[in-house]
């Protein structure tokens, strides 16, 4: 049923596309129909899976490359696949409403249906390959739709950045599914993570292969230092902000490591770069969202912060880490969602994101305002909200960690945890208090002139809902979702035992340590704020911009060099590389065969001949007049006709003749009618290096006519032409050979001919251009 | 000694015709042109050159009885005949171009940047059926686009 679904979706987009769905007032409703469908039936599989049944299907494409479509639903592709399409439908709805008759919302359709085709391919995939051309297609469809303004720069090079970074990691993942199966022997995940983690985790290749698995994965999800990607892609429409870059395509990183977690939890270095570069991201991502002023930044940045968490806690090969892993996805899903959601109503009907013009939504914006408090609260982890139950569980980790024995760690990673979630209180507290509730805002305040309609605040509500109410109805989901998810994680049993009230626990206690620093962080933002004006801000995307620039001047050094502007140097370099490399090749290989066959004695003619080629030769390099530049070609012609002569080749002397005539009456006849105009003189450095060129040339052409010359370095073919010419009823053997033995490469002859006539007679007798237009006309028409 | 005079010759030939080609001036081009096709002629005519012999033209059809030892190779004739033909081909067309340039600029001129010989601004140059060259505003509209991205 799977494959039916993705092919549905797929075709969902285009076909609103075609509808032109714009022009029909709840579009949304219409298009939210699929993935509700699909929500519904992946619902409908959460039982099985939690028993053991999952849904698997196979498609084979290419048996002896081992590329087939298989698609696996287990506990966590399962749990995923329900974020895609549950997010999905609800983005579907609110995406109709957003864009509000713009004509480009059917494009938009279009693109969010292929990502979430490829997202939830993506995360069925059960085959290396498979998984890495959905992980493309989510890249793709994500660099279209940051892209989706198409006048907006910021847009285009938001999404160039976002496209380069991620491809690069897809390319570096690729490698390391090659890699990784080589080294199994199979493509397939589930085979994959059947095998005993030994026979990858001892292997040679096995560093090199992780380290490309976690560069793809960090690109994708944003982690330091690639995670200037993901504030850039805020240029994208909002619901495609909302879905992607906060719930879905940016967790594809992170559903990676945990499809793999089972294999490779074990290894060290697993741990510590997931450790290091998570804690990294999870800080680094909270401090600078405080910076920001824009509502798309702040929760950006805290989006990177929470990616961060996630692959943090995936390092961690322990129950409590899984399932803290799986309880923040689904929470970060529910709560950033809806608050990207909210900001993009906010745009919408204030006509600002900027949080320093805005005031007092909540009495304006009542519904907005609502679901904006209950998402801000689950951002912030005040109880009894789901963040806070995802903060819980990331606490009890580090907690777990201490009593493990590892003080330090555990004591480091506490501290950690506990700065980030104070600002992650206090950036929900600045968003709720400086956006919804405070009277007046410090710049011009922004009002609402264009009031949402209750249905487009609906799904953001609908989410915001069920992310409230998930904490009160643990007992009865935590099994089927959290539980086969994390089972699927851990590759062990895992039954999570979920509650919002634990008792005043030292974990509850931290929690609240972290709240009341939020709160003092809050009421001191004005003088953070001023610090952050004056500390420098690391720039990974001016270091990125610096790299792709440096990479343009290299391409167009590197052309300018080897092809050039002008003729000398484009024939230059290949001359030269002629000359060069293959002057190398013979020397090296050949130079036995550069014999001189003393025997063959030329008469007085045979020399007295080329010398005389040899002058004329010179004498056009030297000549100053046109004129007599082409009477020495014809010299040099003349003396060329002479040779095949003696060397018993009368068609060659007739045609050589023949076409030495006609070139020389067509130079003349060109040149008569073309004024002479005298060049500047080359300068001398210059002249040289040509004259320098042109010996080389020369050497090498003096080396291959040697060769060309000794023995034949294969076995001719020409005896065969010789003895069957009067076969084919012709005693001419050269025009045998051309019009019977080779035909047909003399018709291929004729048609150089034919298509050089046409060109030369329309070049000669279109006379419809007058030469040298007055330039003002045309610079007024290009104006107009 | 035979095939010396000819490496030397194919030598001289192609490096004059090098040293004609990298020189901006089109008409010398078109000469280069012309001289390097001779020197490459050589070179291949040189493989049959240390053996002697008749014409390979089989006077006699009736009374031929695979005595080919006779004749000159007839292998590189056939090549260069055809090599002969498609350079006069080419070169026939540079000077239709050259003629065609000509009469469009009324003088060769060349600036110290662009000297390719062919190198032109079309678009100064012309006038006249206006629709036929429209697409000729758009390639120098996106040249000018280029070259102000290249020198940002």
């Amino acid at each position: 049923m799977l494959t039916p679904f993705l092919v549905l979706l797929a075709l969902t987009g285009p076909a609103l596309w075609l509808l032109r769905v714009h022009r029909w007032q709840h579009a949304g409703w219409l298009a939210a129909v699929t993935p509700a469908v699909v929500t519904g039936w992946l619902l409908a599989q959460l039982g099985p899976a939690a028993q053991g049944s999952f849904v698997t299907e196979q498609r084979v494409w290419s048996e002896a490359f081992g590329l087939a479509l298989d698609l696996r639903l287990d506990g966590l592709g399962l749990f995923f696949g329900l974020i895609v399409a549950g997010m999905g439908t609800a983005i579907a709805v609110y995406a109709g409403y957003y864009f509000e008759k713009s004509a480009r919302l059917g494009y938009f359709y279009a693109l969010l249906f292929l990502f979430m085709t490829s997202m939830l391919g993506l995360v069925s995939a059960d085959n290396l390959l498979a998984l890495f051309v959905f992980w493309e297609g989510t890249s793709i469809t994500s660099y279209l739709l940051i892209s989706f303004k198409l006048t907006d720069k910021n847009a285009l090079e938001g999404a160039r950045r976002a496209l380069v970074v991620t491809g690069m990691g897809a390319l570096a993942m690729l490698g390391s599914f090659v890699l990784l199966g080589q080294m199994a022997g199979t493509y397939s995940i589930s085979g994959l993570l059947a095998l005993p983690a030994a026979t990858l985790t001892q292997h040679a290749l096995f560093t090199p292969m992780l380290v490309l698995v976690l560069l793809g994965a960090f690109t994708k999800s944003a982690q330091f230092p690639f995670h200037f990607w993901l504030p850039g892609a805020m240029a994208a429409p909002t619901p495609a902000s909302a879905y992607l870059h906060s719930a879905t395509m940016v967790k594809a990183g992170v559903y990676l490591l945990a499809r793999l977690h089972p294999a490779f939890a074990e290894s060290p270095l697993w741990f510590w770069a997931l450790l290091v570069v998570g804690g990294l991201t999870m800080l680094v991502g909270a401090v600078i969202a405080l910076r920001h002023y824009d509502l798309k930044a702040i929760l950006a940045y805290a989006t990177v912060s929470q990616l961060g968490v996630l692959v943090m806690l995936l390092a961690f090969n322990t129950k409590v880490a899984v399932t803290a892993a799986v309880v923040g996805i689904l929470a970060h899903a529910l709560y950033k969602g809806p608050l990207f959601m909210v900001a993009g109503i906010v745009d919408h009907a204030t006509g600002t994101r900027d949080i320093r013009k805005l005031a007092g939504l909540a009495r304006s914006l009542p519904l907005v305002g609502a679901a904006a408090i209950l998402a801000g609260i689950s951002m912030a982890g005040i109880i009894p909200t789901f963040g806070f139950v995802a903060k819980e569980l990331l606490l009890e980790n580090f907690f777990a960690l201490i009593e493990a024995g590892h003080s330090q760690l555990g004591w480091a990673g506490l501290v950690a945890v506990v700065i980030t979630g104070a600002l992650f209180v206090a950036y929900s507290l600045i968003l709720l208090w400086e956006a919804f509730l405070r009277r007046n805002s410090p710049l011009k305040q922004a009002t609402v002139h264009h009031a949402p309609s209750t249905a487009f605040v609906l799904p953001v509500l609908a989410l915001t809902v069920v992310g409230a109410l998930i904490p009160f109805f643990f007992s009865s989901i935590e099994g089927a979702l959290f539980g086969s998810a994390g089972s699927a994680i851990l590759g062990a049993a895992l039954e999570p035992h979920l509650a919002l009230w634990h008792g005043w626990t030292p974990i509850f206690l931290t929690s609240l340590l972290a709240i009341g620093l939020g709160a003092v962080i809050f009421t001191q933002r004005e003088r953070i704020r001023k610090l952050f004006t004056k500390a420098p801000e690391f720039k990974g995307q001016a270091v990125f911009d610096g790299a792709v620039d440096a990479l343009y001047s290299l391409a167009r050094w590197s052309t300018r060099t080897v092809q050039g502007s002008s003729f000398p140097t484009q024939i230059g370099v290949p001359l030269m590389a002629a000359a060069g490399f293959v002057g190398y090749a013979l020397s090296r290989d050949f130079i036995a065969d550069l014999r001189v066959d003393w025997d063959a004695i030329p008469t007085f003619y045979e020399v007295v001949l080329p010398l005389l080629a040899v002058v004329a030769a010179l004498a056009i390099a030297r000549a100053q007049s046109r004129l007599s530049a082409i009477i020495s070609l014809g010299l040099v012609g003349s003396v060329v006709m002479l040779i095949y002569v003696f060397f018993s080749a009368p068609d060659l002397a007739l045609t050589q003749f023949l076409v030495e005539v006609l070139t020389l009456v067509l130079l003349v006849l060109v040149f008569y009618r073309i004024p002479y105009h005298a060049y500047p003189k080359q300068p001398k450095h210059r002249s040289f290096k040509y004259l320098l060129i042109s010996c080389a040339v020369g050497v090498w052409g003096f080396g291959m006519a040697l060769l060309a010359a000794g023995k034949p370095l294969a076995q001719t073919i020409s005896s065969y032409f010789s003895l069957n010419a009067t076969a084919a009823h012709g005693g001419n053997i050269v025009n045998v050979i051309l019009v019977d033995f080779r035909g047909f490469d003399t018709l291929g002859e004729i048609s150089v001919m034919v298509v050089a006539a046409l060109g030369g007679y329309a070049l000669l007798r279109s006379s419809r251009m007058r030469p040298l237009a007055p330039k003002k006309k045309r610079k007024e028409r290009r104006n107009a | 000694m035979i095939a010396l005079v000819f490496a030397g010759l194919v030598a001289v030939l192609m490096a004059c015709a090098t040293y004609l080609l990298l020189q901006r001036h089109p008409v010398r081009m078109v000469i280069g042109l012309g001289l390097f096709t001779h020197a490459v002629n050589l070179l291949i005519f040189g493989t049959g050159v240390s053996e002697r012999g008749l014409p390979p033209i089989i006077v006699d059809k009736a009374s031929f009885a695979g005595d080919i030892s006779q004749y000159v190779d007839p292998l590189p004739q056939a090549l260069i005949l055809t090599a002969i033909v498609i350079s006069f081909g080419i070169v026939a067309f540079l000077i239709a171009l050259l003629h065609r340039r000509n009469s469009l600029e009324a003088v060769e001129s060349c600036t110290d940047r662009v000297d390719d010989p062919f190198a032109m601004e079309p678009a100064h140059a012309l006038e006249g059926v206006e629709e036929d060259y429209e697409w000729l505003e758009d390639v120098v509209l996106m040249n000018e686009i280029n070259n102000s991205k290249g020198s940002r």
